[in-house]
């Protein structure tokens, strides 16, 4: 494949991720922004024309949601937040289980005192089912972000089973010696704070949200 | 204080290209072209314009074999009168600016 052809396939990979932002109601803009790709000769200026609608996506979901941003918005931002530390703590733990040193490193370099051979013990010790649970919590957090983006009634249930998933992952790992060996209590408590942060945040959203629509039925 | 709306200075110049052909289609890259603004800037633009009623589109079949139709805009009536109305009050901008300089 030669360099070109890169730049067009992934303006279109891009664009097609991108409309699928744009709210329904608003399909003929990204019918129109797909078309338009189409028409452009050159492969570069494709792929800019791709990042800047793009971007014009992306604002325009989050103009649309401005109106919601006491339960969607923050919900979104909970569940970036979400997906990105499960992801980080599921890829730092196989790393160190597969026995990829640097990367593991890497991965933990902006950790204070981290030491790999203690964190590669402690990885070792994580049995196959806990990063299943732990891959389950991510595809579960990432499903949520989806649904909670298309405004989908579904979302708080499915954040609620990615939580279950992520919170089950933790208890598991409190059974095991090694963690409690390579975590410090301060870091435990943290982790403690945030599951109990969490909880009241989405609490709190539900009752807004409960509130808004019994207003609006009133 | 909020903003009114059209007020940036990509709205004024978008509203300027399209007064320059008011009655003819125009596709987004056409514009994008014309007026220097980025596909991420154009769009929300085109969108905030047509959902005020300022801008008609309609799509059209292309003219090469095998790609998709067109997505084409044009001004409305109001959008043409918007477009004037901004375009003489930039105009006057520039002259009040320009005595103020040669004055000083």
């Amino acid at each position: 494949m030669n360099r070109l052809a890169w730049h067009r396939l992934l303006a279109q990979k891009l664009l097609r991720h991108a409309v699928a932002l744009l709210p329904r109601n608003q399909s003929s803009w990204a019918d129109a922004m797909r078309a338009e790709i189409q028409h452009i000769d050159d492969d570069r200026e494709a792929l800019s024309w791709a990042l800047g609608s793009f971007r014009a996506c992306l604002t325009e979901r989050l103009r649309v949601l401005q109106p919601h941003i006491s339960a969607h918005t923050l919900g979104a931002l909970w569940i970036v937040v979400f997906v990105i530390s499960s992801a980080y703590n599921m890829s730092i733990a196989l790393a160190a289980r597969l026995g990829y040193q640097r990367t593991t490193s890497a991965l933990g370099w902006w950790m204070r005192d981290f030491q790999y051979d203690r964190f590669a013990h402690f990885a070792d010790s994580i049995p196959i089912g806990l990063f299943l649970l732990m891959g389950l919590a991510v595809l579960l957090f990432a499903a949520a972000l989806k649904l909670n983006l298309r405004s989908r009634p579904a979302a708080f249930a499915t954040f609620c089973c990615a939580l279950g998933a992520s919170l089950a992952a933790w208890l598991y790992q409190l059974g095991i010696p090694a963690y409690l060996q390579a975590m410090s209590p301060p870091h435990l408590w943290r982790i403690g704070i945030c599951f109990a942060l969490t909880v009241s945040v989405l609490g709190a959203l539900r009752f807004l949200a409960a509130t808004q629509n019994s207003s609006v039925q009133r | 204080m909020p903003r009114p709306p059209n007020a940036s200075r990509q709205t004024h110049v978008l509203l300027a290209a399209l007064l320059e052909q008011p009655r003819s289609w125009r596709h987004g890259y056409e514009i994008a072209k014309q007026t220097g603004l980025k596909s991420g800037t154009l769009y929300p633009l085109l969108m905030r314009l047509s959902e005020q009623g300022l801008l008609q589109s309609r799509w059209t079949e292309s003219d090469q074999a095998g790609k998709p139709p067109r997505h084409l805009y044009r001004p409305t009536a109001a959008g043409l009168s918007l477009a004037r109305e901004l375009c003489a009050s930039a105009t006057l901008a520039a002259v009040q600016s320009k005595s103020l300089k040669a004055g000083a």
